[in-house]
């Protein structure tokens, strides 16, 4: 197969990089935590390309790390914010169509 | 482990389910449940994720061009998750690990990087066609 084509080629096995996941933590939880896994995220790629794999490894525990922490938190705000937004649905919290 | 996926997954799909109803129901441009860009409103400049709310409620409602008009990178940006989460099912189904190489190329991360921070500055600059990035111009 051709492997210039995107997802033509079957990658051999290699630690899960928690790129696209860590973006969307930056994006809809905590920027710090989402860095954090971005930058573990790109050091996966790059470890994993020069034959570091137990490198590719740690990064990408860490990777992880960042992003879980990243996940809870922001379904805790989330979850907070929606109960604040119920709590207060009577007092305009809900605002009204414009 | 199996369990710990499966719950991951569970909840992810429950919560693009309920965002995708209410970003539906209600137009971010005209209900104050939705919260604002702390960036935009401390300086009034757009960050590189403002407009991602109404281009989402425009998506959702099949129009294309208002949704680019608000933010054109969150519009680029959904066929790349699409084809990404496609691959987690996939993986997900055929119980095996299948990757798309281009979220696994060493140089993704950086240019991802770049085109963020070039989108951030460029829609900022108040001249057409740049004021075109800035959301709902």
């Amino acid at each position: 197969m051709d492997p210039s084509q995107p997802g033509a080629q079957m990658s051999p096995p290699g630690p899960k990089n928690w790129l696209v996941e860590s973006i969307l933590v930056t994006i809809f939880c905590c920027i710090p935590l989402g860095i954090g896994g971005i930058v573990n995220a790109a050091s996966v790629n790059r470890k994993y390309n020069s034959g570091d794999y137990a490198g590719a490894l740690n990064s990408s525990k860490q990777a992880g790390k960042w992003t879980k922490t990243g996940f809870w938190i922001g379904i805790a705000i989330w979850g907070a914010y929606a109960i604040f937004l119920f709590v207060n649905r009577n007092r305009g919290g809900f605002g009204m169509p414009g | 482990m199996i369990f710990k996926k499966n719950l991951y997954f569970a909840l992810a799909v429950l919560v693009v389910i309920v965002l995708s109803v209410i970003y539906y129901q209600y137009n971010p441009a005209k209900y104050r449940l939705f919260p604002k860009c702390p960036f935009h409103t401390l300086t009034g400049f757009d960050c590189p994720g403002c407009g991602s709310q109404r281009a989402i409620y425009s998506l959702l409602h099949g129009n294309l061009k208002d949704a680019m008009g608000f933010n054109l990178l969150l519009v680029i940006s959904v066929p790349f998750l699409l084809v990404h989460f496609s691959y987690k099912i996939r993986s997900a189904i055929l119980k095996k690990d299948i990757r798309w190489d281009v979220i696994y190329h060493p140089i993704t991360p950086k240019i991802i990087f770049v085109i963020v921070m070039l989108f951030w500055i460029i829609r900022n600059i108040p001249v057409y066609p740049f004021s075109y990035l800035l959301a709902g111009h």
